[in-house]
């Protein structure tokens, strides 16, 4: 069944449904439509059409580890948990060999994909990130880097005294692979004022991530939602990345973020809700039809919900993942790790086909 | 999509009834389509978007189980050191608690202990009706169990319980009904036919039930739909439950083991519930099993219930699934998935206080059991305006009243009256619990006799004396009899007596009434201008006489003519008062027939009030005073004796006399009381448009 009954009771939906029949682009307006109907059902309808169009069956995971090497961080952003100023009791920067310790003692396990992000350090040296991507590649050549968000590259840019396009070609020579999604947050100057204010803006993240792409290295984008942006500032959210998808084409994935407020600076606020979760997930494949991926973080959102995305317009829900810091200290209730078989099992009880990918969405066989 | 399944669409659509294959054929149905199909049938019979819960506490009486269920993980061996019996001030300090809280109700279950006699149960429930909190209890494992051992039987036991003033029973240890599965699963608990047979039974006697599906165990779908299906086919009989709770077994820490089934699952398995349980009320996520997100979103899945502010889940809790949701957590949950929160009792009652005005009957009040053969009946239509369901429901005036299958006459009576027929063997037909525009009404059960349809209903609860006499609510009362066609009423109550030569154990008629209450609502149309209408009689002189004629050769003495005078209460009068009021004229003294009376005038009923004295009013005959006794020593044994007599003899007297009160032919106003608004236009001629 493809038409709209029974699976629309919002009637407000039935232009978006055209819409996304006839393969038109969406606009600001019909993004706040589908953020303002109460019918869950009917845009997780849409977003799965969209999805389906795109990947039929298939949702993809990754086995990656995650590698968080510091969390001293000189920006405080209010809704952050994990950024510490140094000299805070709980500030901690992992030294070289510890992170090599780390990978080596995950050597026998298949991972395809190293995610490296941390705060932003006062007077780590340069060569330190260099030295980091070098040592992991010599211990895993064959491993890909996704590291450092489009915060961090532009915060290493003004350490290092270079550009960020040499900055990046440095690291890249030095293995980087591809650059994760966040420090987006949302492209609001009224958020960014209010939240973390002396983070990169808007535009300082969209050129670092247009400056990797022309560069050959491909990135993702997030949102984090669910503090005090409006929906207006969501949607539009997601059209400045679709704008610069346009020009440079060279984003990957695009992952929604659900803010945990406990340990931040807005721990009155709630955390989102499923409703919230899933909608934000539908809308932005609907948004976002340039992007090839969505990708449902389980680790943030939980694996029920995350197998649920993957019926409102996400076709990827992340890795394996062992050790994963940065969440976890916001307080997520969501278990740290989960074996493949149980990730696999949680997928095809979504009726969806497992596929194992690496950074790039090549398939593991 | 195949073709048994694309059938299962077109009947879900068109509002028909699903066969057994065609339940079977929706498990392959895509999520989204279930889940836009189970949301169209739940705004089929709920049409507001209104979800409710229930603010109540789990508490777990014991842990000591000799069952040992494989997915137990909260159950101890008798003679285990972490066994544990709660003790009454742990008890005490707990409901105290509810009650601050907000709290309505408990959800009272326990392990199955060896050597706990049945009065430790009766205890437990009077104890914890004694803090004004309801009772869900005993779920049917414990029951076969209690009536196992006490060898009383299930109605007994059940019957006793409900006399110490249980509420309602929880659906629990239903797993799944599949003696198959329940072998493998729980070899040590109820069979399925044996629970069943525990609902089948409390539906009977008049008390509802839940019920719940445990999935993801050993089962097949196919065994779950054959689990639906046996509470579809019990429900057609007896229309007794009132909500169905599908929820997921948790794995940890249990004999059985395994992974726990996911979200997507668990979403199919509610849809699927939905669709298939078309004559079950209420159906409720379970956010123990599933966590917040999941709930909210369920929904969407046909769920309008989002389950109860636990303030303690032990049993999930010991699997180590411990999600805590708080009662502001629940209403911004509902809230911001676009539907208003509404707190309910376990009755699926509005608790007061609520943030809308209840509506009148609807689906979701329903029959209990349903009046129609439930082909065809499966679901009412949607309401004009929109598939959203989110229109107000209709006021229900289009309907002819009195409807066709009108109850002539009606009984109010004592506690639990209904029950006086059920032992008698009357026929029962069962009971209607409705929603009036003055909130809920008690349930009316009706019965038929000898061609004669009548309404029983218990002014003060069904159990114990749970509506003490300034807290009833006549007006619902009043106006769900008259909803269901009703035009006369024989008043049952039990006053004391003024004048001494009424003595306990005799019978009065009274012709006046003497209204000293500080406490209405005594009119119907506060502030709006009709009431002011003329008391003399005051009783329908009718019924009096046909009543009188009726009493003719009754074994205990009759008196024709008395005053009743009428106090606030709850409590009983002074010396003084009692002085008072004889001096004034009064006979009898009571705390019921005011403003009942005055208010079913209104709605011109005819209302005649039959009076068995209970004891002699303070000060009328010198009494010790006795504490913890009812009227604290006020009545002889004696005396109590005798009135015990004519309680004994009520239901016998009671089938005697409404025959009679039916066929009264002689000449009333009763009919006209409110001829003169109608003549001015101020009401219309149709009574139900008097309330807008
Ligand atoms: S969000 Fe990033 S930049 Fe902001 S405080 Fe946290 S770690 Fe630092
Ligand atoms: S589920 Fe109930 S009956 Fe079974 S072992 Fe646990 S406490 Fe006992």
């Amino acid at each position: 069944m493809t038409g709209p009954e029974p699976y629309i009771s919002d009637a407000a939906l039935l232009p978006v449904y055209d819409k996304v029949m006839a393969q038109e682009r969406l606009d600001f307006e019909d993004g706040l439509t589908l953020y303002r109907s109460p019918d869950l059902l009917g845009v997780g309808f849409l977003a799965n059409l969209v999805r389906r169009r795109l990947h039929g069956d298939r949702a993809y995971y990754i086995y990656n580890q995650h590698l968080n090497y510091s969390n001293v961080c000189v920006n405080g952003c209010r809704f952050c948990a994990f950024g510490k100023p140094k000299g805070d009791p709980q500030a901690y920067e992992m030294s070289l060999e510890e992170i090599f310790a780390k990978i080596e003692a995950r050597l026998h396990e298949p991972i395809t994909e190293i995610h490296i992000v941390g705060g932003l350090h006062p007077d780590l040296p340069f060569s330190y990130y260099l030295e980091m991507l070098r040592g992991i590649k010599r211990l895993r050549p064959t491993v890909h880097l996704q590291a450092f968000t489009c915060v961090e590259i532009a915060h290493l840019a003004e350490l290092a005294g270079l550009s960020v396009a040499d900055t990046l070609e440095a690291l890249k020579e030095a293995g980087l692979g591809s650059l994760p999604g966040g420090g987006a947050e949302v492209f609001s100057s009224r958020i960014r004022r209010e939240l973390c204010p002396r983070k990169l803006s808007p535009e300082g993240w969209l050129q670092v991530a247009q400056t990797a792409h022309r560069l050959g290295l491909r990135t993702n984008a997030t949102m984090l939602y669910g503090h005090l942006e409006t929906l207006e500032e969501r949607v539009e959210h997601l059209l400045r990345l679709r704008a610069a998808q346009d020009e440079t084409g060279g984003f990957l994935t695009f992952i929604p973020l659900a803010f945990h407020p406990a340990n931040t600076g807005l721990s009155h606020l709630s955390h989102t809700t499923g409703f919230d979760d899933l909608k934000t997930i539908a809308v932005a494949r609907l948004m976002l039809d340039n992007f090839p991926h969505i990708k449902s973080f389980w680790i943030m959102i939980g694996p029920k919900l995350a197998q649920l995305s993957l019926t409102f317009g996400a076709d990827d829900i992340d890795g394996t993942v062992i050790e994963e810091r940065i969440t976890h200290m916001a307080g997520a209730q969501t278990p740290t790790g989960l074996p493949r078989q149980a990730l696999e099992r949680l997928i095809r009880e979504a009726g969806c086909e497992p596929v194992e990918r690496d950074t790039l969405y090549n398939v593991i066989s | 999509m195949d073709r048994l399944a694309a059938t299962a669409v077109e009947k879900i659509l068109a509002g028909e009834r699903l066969s057994p294959m065609e339940a079977l054929a929706l498990w392959d149905l895509d999520l989204l389509l279930l889940g836009s199909l189970a949301r169209r049938v739940r705004f089929r019979l709920h049409p507001e978007r209104v979800v409710t819960f229930v603010s109540d506490r789990n508490i777990n009486y014991t842990n000591i189980c000799l069952s040992g269920c494989r997915f137990c993980a909260f159950y101890r061996p008798p003679g285990h050191p972490g066994g544990y019996v709660l003790s009454r001030e742990e008890l005490a300090r707990k409901l105290a608690e509810t009650r601050e809280l907000g709290g309505t109700g408990i959800l009272l279950q326990g392990g199955l202990h060896p050597d706990l006699p049945l009065s430790f149960y009766e205890d437990l429930v009077a104890f914890i009706r004694g803090y004004g909190l309801q009772v869900h209890g005993f779920s049917p494992p414990e029951i076969v169990f209690f009536a196992h051992q006490s060898g009383l039987g299930l109605k007994e036991v059940l019957r006793r319980l409900m006399a110490a003033g249980l509420t309602s029973i929880p659906g629990g240890g239903a797993e799944i009904l599949c003696d198959g599965v329940r072998r493998l699963l729980s070899p040590g608990k109820a069979t399925a036919a044996q629970w069943l047979q525990v609902m089948e039974t409390a539906h009977r006697l008049g008390l509802r039930t839940t019920a719940t599906m445990m999935f993801g165990h050993l089962e097949t779908r196919a065994e779950r739909t054959e689990h639906l299906l046996k509470l579809r086919e019990l429900q057609d009989r007896t229309g007794g439950f009132t909500a169905f709770i599908p929820w997921t077994f948790q794995p940890g820490g249990t004999a059985l083991g395994g992974e726990a089934v996911g979200a997507h699952e668990y979403l199919r398995t509610l849809a699927v519930s939905r669709l298939v349980l078309d004559n079950i009320p209420h159906l409720q996520v379970s956010w123990v099993t599933q966590g917040d997100k999941v709930a909210q979103v369920a929904l969407e899945f046909g769920a309008d219930d989002f389950g109860s502010t636990m303030i303690e889940e032990n049993v999930v809790a010991a699997t180590g699934v411990t999600f805590r949701l708080s009662r502001e957590e629940i209403v911004r949950l509902i809230s911001q998935a676009g539907y208003t929160p509404r707190q309910r009792d376990h009755l699926y009652r509005p608790v007061e206080g609520n943030i809308r005005e209840a509506r009148p009957a609807q689906a979701s009040a329903g029959a209990f059991p349903p009046e129609t053969p439930p082909e065809g009946a499966a679901a009412p239509q949607p309401p004009a305006g929109g598939e959203r369901g989110n229109s107000a429901c209709p006021p229900g005036t289009s309907a002819p009243w009195p409807p066709p299958d009108a109850i002539p006459v009606a009984l109010i009576a004592r506690v639990g009256a209904h029950r006086d027929f059920l032992d008698r063997g009357v026929e029962y037909e069962g009971s209607r619990l409705l929603t009036t525009p003055f909130g809920q009404a008690n349930p009316v059960h009706v019965f038929r006799q000898g061609g004669l349809r009548f309404a029983v209903l218990s002014r003060h609860g069904e159990a114990g004396y749970e509506v003490s006499a300034p807290f009833v609510n006549d007006r619902a009362n009043l106006y769900a009899l008259k909803t269901l066609g009703v035009r006369r009423i024989l008043a049952w109550c039990a006053p004391g007596a003024i004048n001494p030569a009424m003595a306990p154990g005799h019978l009065v008629v009274p012709h006046d009434i003497l209204d000293e209450t500080t406490h209405g609502p005594y009119t119907f149309f506060p502030g709006r201008g009709p009431g002011f209408i003329r008391h003399q009689p005051v009783f329908c002189p009718s019924l009096r006489r046909a009543l009188l004629a009726a009493l003719e050769g009754c074994p205990f003495p009759v008196h024709d003519g008395g005053v009743y005078a009428a106090t606030t209460g709850p409590r009983l009068e002074t010396v003084a008062e009692i002085r008072k009021l004889k001096l004034l004229g009064g006979d009898l003294v009571g705390q019921t027939l005011v403003p009942e009376v005055f208010l079913a005038r209104e709605l011109e009923l005819c209302y005649v009030a039959l009076c068995y004295v209970v004891n002699f009013a303070e000060g009328v005959a010198p009494r010790p005073y006795q504490p913890g006794v009812l009227f604290e020593g006020l009545a002889t044994e004696e005396e109590t004796a005798r009135v015990q007599a004519v309680e004994a003899a009520f239901g016998e007297l009671a089938l005697k006399l409404l025959p009679a009160l039916a066929t009264a032919t002689e000449e009333c106003f009763c009919s006209r009381l409110m001829e003169r608004y109608r003549r001015r236009g101020d009401l219309g001629e149709d009574w139900r448009t008097w309330f807008p």
